[in-house]
Parts: C-alpha cells; sequence; structure tokens
C-alpha cells in the first residue's frame, strides 16, 4: 500500500467501523432511528417523541458510545504500547504486559476489591499497583551491572511472577460467593463498566501519550538497532528509554482501569502492523494505533452481539487472536528485515 | 528392670483401662441414617462440631453455633455483634473440597470435633475427593442433604436427631415449613400476569445476573417465577454477564440490587432512569447483615428473604411489618435482640 494513502484509509475505516458499530447492539434499532435522532439532536430536524428521544439518547450515546470511544483508546493503547516495547527491546515476541504492568494492575483491581468500598478507589488501586509493578522490573534490573534489555527481561519476569502469585493470594482470600466471581469475571476484561466521567480521566492521559510515542516514534528506530548505534547517534539511550517505558506502562496501566484485563491486542496488532507497513517505527506506531483501535471496537461488537450474555473481551481477543497469530506466524518475520 | 508381677499388674492396668474406654465408647453410640442414606454410628454425647463447606457452618450458626470447633470462614468485625462470645476466640480451619479456604487437616484434628456435619445440594453431587479426606481423619461425619430451601425444615430436623437439640431445631424447622406454605399460598393467589417481573442486579455494574433456574435467585421462584432472565444456567457460579441493552429490553418492574455501590448510583443514572423499574422506585438493595437475605450465600437467611422480598413485590397482598418480623426472626435464628432501630440499619444501609 502507498504511503500516502495508508493512514487516510486506515482513519476512513476507523469512521466506518465506529459508525457500523453504532447501529450493532441487543436493542434492535433502525438505521433511519439512528439518523432521525442525530439529524434532531444536532440540526433540530424532524419530530420525535421526547420518551422515544431519551432512549435513543441513551442506547447511543451512554451505552454505544462510551463503548466505542473506550475500545478506541483501548485498542491504541495496547497495539502502541506493544509496538514500542517490541521496536526497542528488538524482538516481535514481547506484549505490553513484559514489565509486569498488566499483572500488577490486576493485583491492584483485585486488592480493591476485596479491600475497599468505592470503584473510585479500586481505580485508584489498580492504576497504582501497574505502576509499581513496572518499577519493580526496572529496579531489578537496575541492580545488576550488564545487558539492560535482558537484565529488564527477567526484571519484568520477576516482577509479573510475584504480582501474579499476589492476585491468587487476594482470590484465596476473598470472599467465594460474591467478591471472587466478581474478581474472576473482572479479570476477564470488559467494557461494561465505562461511562462518560473515567472515560475523560483516562482517555486524557493516554490519548496524550500515544500522541509523545507517536513523537517519539524516531528514537525508536534509533533504539531498535541496538544501544551502541543509537548511542553513537548521540541518543542518551537510558533516558529515552526510561521515558518510553513510562509512557507505555501509563496507557496500558489505564486500559485495565478501564476494562480489566484484555491480553493478545498488544501482540498482535503491532504484527499486522508490520506486514502492511514494514519495519520504519515513524509509520507502525500510528499506524498500529488506528489499526488496534478498529480491532478492539469489531473485537468488542462481537462480544456484545453474540449472545443474550456478554462473552468477556479478553476471552475473545484471546479465541480471535491465537489462531490468527498461527497463521501469520510464518509471514511475521517480514516486517523485521 | 522389671519383675514379671509388675509387668502383669500394668498390663492388666492397661486392659482394663481399654476395655473401659472403648466399650464406654461402643455402648454409648447411635447408629443413625443420615440424609444421603448412609448408615453413621455417633458419638452419644456430641460436645464440638465441625462443618466443613460454608452452607453447613451457616445452619449451624442457627442451629447453636457454640457448638462449633472452628470456623469455615471469617467473619466480619461488623458482623461479630451477632454472634455470642463463644464464636469470636473460634480458629479458622476452612473448607474440605470446594471454596474458599482450604482446610488444614492438622488443625481440624487439633480441635477435636466429635462429628463432622457435611453438606450436598443432592445424593448424587457428593464429593469423592472430600470423602477421601474425611476418611482420613477417623472422625464420624453425617450429610445433610438440601436440594431447594424447601428441604430446610427437614435438614433441621435431622441435625436436631443428631445433636440432641430437638427442641431448638423443632421451632427452626416449623418456622421455615410455615413461611414457605404461607409464601405459596400469597403467591398462588395472584394471576400471572399481575405478578411483576424482577431483574437481579449483580455486580457493582449492576450488570450481572443469574438465569432463572439457577439456585442464586431461588426466592424469584419462590415468589412468582418472574426473573427476566430466563436461561438454563450453566454453571454453579453463576454471575453472568448482560448488557445494560439487555436490560433495557427486559425494562423489570423491579429491581433487587446486590451491591451497595450500584444501588447508590442507579437512580441518578441517565442509563438506568430508562427502566420502568427505576422511574417507579422500585430497585430495593438487599440486606445483608450478618448474612445475605437472597443470595451470596444462599444461606437460611432466606427464610426471612423470601418474605422481604414477597412483601416487596406484593405489598397489597402481603401485607406484614418486614421490621418487626426481621426482628423476630434474628431473636430466633440468630438469638439476638435488635432494636427498631438496628434493624432500619440492617434493611436500609
Amino acid at each position: 500500500m502507498k504511503r500516502n494513502l495508508l493512514f487516510p484509509a486506515l482513519i476512513f475505516l476507523l469512521v466506518l467501523t465506529v459508525a457500523f458499530s453504532m447501529t450493532l447492539g441487543r436493542y434492535p434499532l433502525a438505521l433511519s432511528d439512528i439518523a432521525g435522532f442525530f439529524l434532531f439532536k444536532i440540526f433540530g430536524a424532524g419530530s420525535m417523541e421526547f420518551e422515544r428521544y431519551n432512549l435513543l439518547g441513551s442506547l447511543l450515546l451512554d451505552i454505544r458510545m462510551p463503548r466505542i470511544l473506550a475500545a478506541i483508546l483501548i485498542g491504541a493503547s495496547l497495539a502502541v504500547a506493544g509496538s514500542a516495547f517490541q521496536a526497542m527491546f528488538v524482538n516481535p515476541l514481547v506484549s505490553p504486559s513484559l514489565l509486569g504492568v498488566l499483572a500488577g494492575a490486576s493485583f491492584g483491581a483485585a486488592l480493591g476489591m476485596v479491600f475497599f468500598k468505592s470503584w473510585v478507589a479500586v481505580q485508584v488501586a489498580t492504576f497504582l499497583f501497574g505502576f509499581l509493578a513496572v518499577l519493580v522490573s526496572v529496579g531489578i534490573a537496575r541492580m545488576h551491572k550488564g545487558n539492560t534489555l535482558l537484565l529488564l527481561v527477567l526484571g519484568g519476569v520477576i516482577s509479573s511472577a510475584l504480582f501474579t502469585s499476589l492476585l491468587s493470594v487476594i482470590k484465596y482470600i476473598a470472599d467465594p460467593y460474591n467478591q471472587l466471581p466478581a474478581i474472576t469475571q473482572w479479570l476477564m476484561g470488559g467494557l461494561s463498566l465505562v461511562d462518560g466521567k473515567i472515560l475523560l480521566t483516562a482517555g486524557i492521559p493516554q490519548a496524550a501519550s500515544i500522541f509523545l510515542v507517536c513523537l517519539f516514534s524516531g528514537y525508536l528506530n534509533a533504539l531498535s538497532m541496538g544501544d551502541e548505534e543509537a548511542r553513537a547517534l548521540g541518543i542518551s539511550v537510558e533516558w529515552i528509554r526510561m521515558l518510553l517505558i513510562f509512557l507505555a506502562t501509563l496507557m496500558s496501566a489505564l486500559t485495565v482501569v478501564l476494562a480489566g484485563m484484555i491480553g493478545w491486542v498488544g501482540l498482535i496488532i503491532p504484527h499486522i502492523t508490520r506486514m502492511l507497513v514494514g519495519p520504519n517505527n515513524k509509520v507502525v506506531i500510528p499506524a498500529s494505533a488506528l489499526i488496534g483501535a478498529i480491532y478492539l471496537i469489531v473485537v468488542d461488537d462481537v462480544s456484545r452481539m453474540l449472545f443474550n450474555v456478554e462473552i468477556p473481551i479478553g476471552i475473545t481477543t484471546s479465541l480471535i487472536g491465537i489462531p490468527f497469530f498461527a497463521i501469520i506466524l510464518r509471514k511475521a518475520k517480514k516486517g523485521w528485515n | 528392670m522389671f519383675n514379671k508381677r509388675r509387668i502383669r499388674i500394668i498390663t492388666a492396668i492397661a486392659v482394663f483401662l481399654a476395655v473401659s474406654v472403648f466399650g464406654v465408647d461402643a455402648a454409648k453410640a447411635l447408629t443413625v441414617t443420615d440424609m444421603a442414606g448412609r448408615k453413621v454410628t455417633v458419638p452419644d454425647s456430641i460436645r464440638k462440631v465441625y462443618a466443613p463447606s460454608p452452607y453447613g457452618s451457616y445452619i449451624m450458626y442457627s442451629i447453636d453455633p457454640s457448638m462449633l470447633a472452628g470456623l469455615n470462614l471469617p467473619i466480619r468485625d461488623e458482623d461479630m455483634k451477632y454472634f455470642p462470645k463463644a464464636v469470636r476466640n473460634l480458629p479458622l480451619i476452612g473448607s474440605i473440597g470446594g471454596q474458599g479456604r482450604t482446610a488444614n487437616i492438622e488443625v481440624l484434628l487439633k480441635a477435636k470435633p466429635d462429628l463432622l456435619i457435611m453438606w450436598s445440594a443432592s445424593r448424587s453431587a457428593i464429593n469423592d475427593k472430600a470423602e477421601e479426606t474425611l476418611k482420613k481423619l477417623n472422625t464420624p461425619y453425617v450429610y445433610a442433604v438440601a436440594e431447594s430451601l424447601a428441604d430446610y425444615p427437614d435438614v433441621y430436623q435431622f441435625l436436631g436427631k443428631v445433636l440432641k437439640k430437638e427442641k431448638r431445631t423443632k421451632q427452626l424447622s416449623s418456622y421455615s415449613r410455615k413461611t414457605l406454605n404461607e409464601i405459596k399460598d400469597v403467591v398462588s393467589r395472584i394471576p400471572a400476569k399481575k405478578r411483576p417481573s424482577v431483574y437481579y442486579a449483580e455486580g457493582v455494574d449492576g450488570l450481572s445476573t443469574e438465569c432463572d433456574d439457577s439456585i442464586h435467585v431461588e426466592l424469584l421462584k419462590l415468589a412468582g417465577d418472574t426473573d427476566v432472565h430466563r436461561c438454563h444456567t450453566s454453571c454453579h457460579k453463576g454471575f453472568e454477564k448482560v448488557s445494560m441493552e439487555q436490560v433495557m429490553l427486559y425494562n423489570p418492574d423491579v429491581i433487587i440490587a446486590q451491591e451497595k455501590v450500584f444501588y447508590d448510583k442507579v437512580f441518578k443514572d441517565p442509563v438506568w432512569r430508562n427502566i420502568k423499574a427505576v422511574r417507579e422506585g422500585r430497585v430495593y438493595l438487599i440486606p445483608r447483615h450478618p448474612f445475605n437475605w437472597f443470595d451470596r450465600p444462599p444461606s437460611f437467611m432466606r427464610i426471612l428473604g423470601l418474605k422481604w422480598l414477597t412483601h416487596i413485590l406484593y405489598p397489597a397482598e402481603y401485607r406484614i411489618d418486614i421490621i418487626k418480623e426481621a426482628r423476630e426472626f434474628y431473636r430466633l435464628f440468630l438469638g439476638v435482640e435488635l432494636s427498631t432501630q438496628d434493624m432500619k440499619k440492617i434493611l436500609y444501609p
């Protein structure tokens, strides 16, 4: 695909997906209903009963819209964090969970659900422990001398394992009748708890981090050549790496705050993106944000539509992602050379 | 060096002791048939029992918590006031084969219960893995079997017989039986069309619920069978996710809410305002102290929960003073005397 056509095409596809998803839901709405509602709301055209107007407003603006926006934010965040990590660690198999952010955030969420009464406290705990887990990995890497990347990976392994076992402790002491099912459900991921307020609180830092990583994507190209070359280009490798890790952690931790654990997106989307656009991170980062957003909207549509009950989105992403990944694995090398 | 005479004396004493211990024991034991149809020899004087499953523990809380050798799940500090002092210092032992914390067998042995009270949802559901553990304990155990709330009167009678507390359990079983019949009677007189539809809102978002045939919503079955979520429950755990749009389609007349976080925001939430129950102010928070009245855990408290629910659904047809009824229930089942003020706090937190 030609470079100058790629972004307009992706943006068009995203708009199309959003528009199409607005029409999807368990509650049957005709396209004419939706069009009528927006015409009435924005231009005051046509007429509508008050009850009907309220119902449509709730369905479209309070239920479907926040979910779609959340899916965009989460999909883009996980994809960008994944792409940045893959470039930074020069390894196509790492994902945003590499440094333990998802394990830490899950532990924080479970801890909050067992010990705190308010949902805001749960969200704060989720966010803080996501960061704490990454700090632990970075701290472990800092303690030793040697290959920084390798030490970071090892630190991440240790930190993830630590917070995963702490999560098990929480699950064990949780009330098996009430808290445990709620924790289990949350860890499977889902967009049902998203509302306008949290969307703003989490969305603004997420969008800002995505934008900043796009700005720094040139440095990622240098980092992916290895530390020596990057230093030779006059880049302060350590500093840039820490900044990028910070941004990736911020956006990933916020995805857990918004919707619990959603795996596989941050691993697969960067691969697909590189297959489409090649290895240049200046293109990969923004393109993966768009593709991740489109992908997660579609996955959430499947979650919402398939049955009377909602399928947790974490399950859907893995079930769609794993076979897909197995198929493209052969081609996945392409984007690296 | 022992001489022969001394050995003889010691042997004689030993034999005498053995005979007296075992002989007495054998003479002072009785055989009962438990609810799973097993013949069990139980000691005649039972001082301490242990119930290694939450359901069994709850039933014991209502019969006589001071007989318990230990707790199965920790009791919240704020709920301790509903228990006799004896319960406060009991060790936390845990469960065998099932949910929550796994029992430490050695702690259990140290607590020396004379009898274990097992619980099963049906004869066929008796858990082999737990059986293996139980056999190692050398402690007699009996099964109480309750497939539904309707079996509670029988469970009370059976346990009363085993624990020699028939006078106490007779009160509990007749109260339970009376309540079940009373509600059946009230509900049967109300035509199906006049029964309000109910949505059971679980989770902080209120978007988890149960299929109508799940044990978790047994009270809804008994109080008119109008759960909006009609499906076959696939697992005991339940807690099925539904979407807001689905709830809007169901548009229930009444919502029974499990979480205070949800209850506090539901009336202000513009989306939930689309639901008939919310618009008409018919959202009710389930009382939960010391145990939930409705579900999670589904315990004996549901006998009172059934009255509460029926009163909510059919205020005109089932006129009761719920505060008075609840105080009476707490007096009878938990042995605590609560003021009207205290009860209001439980009912309307």
